[in-house]
């Protein structure tokens, strides 16, 4: 009977042991961080970001920020453009009007999104294109965004 | 000495049944399944009316994660008072109407608003295997509509 007292005293020390252990150690890699963020930018020049993910995978997207500024020489004002993008169901675009004066903005736009957006077809890259060349204007595309099957 | 084996048992399953949980906290994730697969867009020229459709196959639901709205006045401008995106086949805890977004825009030159919403816990659609549509105001002569669901499909 004491034996049998002992194993089980043992058993149930080392479970406490082994889950203790686990609630201790190092929290595993986030597997859904974004891990990149696809960048492109271009003065007086339209701008294109490509986003290649290795073969049989997806691009997961986090959100999507645009900008676009005009230089200390006015621009040619743009009038309901868009930022398109390609390989995302319903290929989604993002529209916009700028009086393109001296040093202003558009309001930026942010699209941060609770889960990602996966993209439409795996090994094959997620392409966002900015409005046609504004000579004085700059935009810039960020797209957060991680690979997995 | 049948106990003690029977102990020994007992104890390498758990032990093993502990190695293995803690292999699956670093082993690679699966596939999310709770990610917007796709985008109802509508966005369009001035003077139209744009409607967002997210079709729904059969049985499923619609769980949208986000709605990013849009309304740009074009170099000419009209003034849009009080005008609302609306939506259909979303429920509303009284069950009266089906959610809208306001929207009020001077008549000033390449004016835009912008409204993005994200769901921490994705909206689902009220009835399954009916679309989810996300409708701008009516057309205004020179203003220009965007209407971007994020979303996902599942039962």
């Amino acid at each position: 009977m004491r034996k049998l007292a002992l194993a089980l005293s043992f058993l149930v020390g080392l479970t406490t042991l082994a889950f203790a252990q686990a609630q201790t150690q190092q929290s595993p890699t986030r597997l859904d961080a974004c891990t990149s963020v696809g960048y492109a930018a271009a003065t007086s020049a339209q701008a294109t970001l490509t986003i290649t993910p290795p073969s049989g995978q997806y691009v997961y997207m986090c959100g999507f920020s645009f900008d676009v500024c005009n230089s200390g020489t006015a621009g040619t004002a743009q009038n309901n453009v868009t930022f398109t993008s390609t390989n995302i169901v319903g290929l989604p675009t993002w529209q916009y009007s700028f009086a393109a004066a001296i040093n202003t903005c558009v309001s930026p736009i942010r699209e941060y999104l609770p889960t990602p957006l996966k993209s439409a077809a795996p090994g094959t890259a997620v392409v966002i294109t900015s409005p046609a060349t504004d000579t004085n204007v700059t935009y810039t595309i960020r797209v957060p965004y991680y690979f997995a099957p | 000495m049948k106990i003690t084996r029977i102990l020994l048992g007992i104890w390498l399953s758990l032990f093993a049944t502990s190695m293995a949980l803690g292999q699956a906290l670093v082993q690679q994730s699966p596939t999310r399944l709770d990610v917007a697969t796709g985008v109802a867009a509508a966005v369009g020229a001035i003077n139209t009316q744009q409607t967002a459709t997210i079709t729904v196959p059969a049985g499923q639901y619609a769980y949208i994660t986000a709605v990013g709205l849009s309304a740009c006045q074009n170099a000419t401008s009209t003034a849009i008072s009080v005008a609302t995106f609306t939506s259909t086949n979303l429920a509303t805890q009284t069950g009266g109407t089906t959610p809208t977004w306001l929207l009020s825009a001077a008549a000033t030159a390449q004016l835009c608003y912008f409204s993005f919403e994200s769901y921490g816990q994705p909206i689902k659609s009220a009835s399954p295997g009916t679309a989810v549509t996300i409708v701008s105001p009516a057309a205004v002569a020179q203003a220009g509509f965007g209407i971007r669901a994020y979303y996902y499909t599942a039962p």
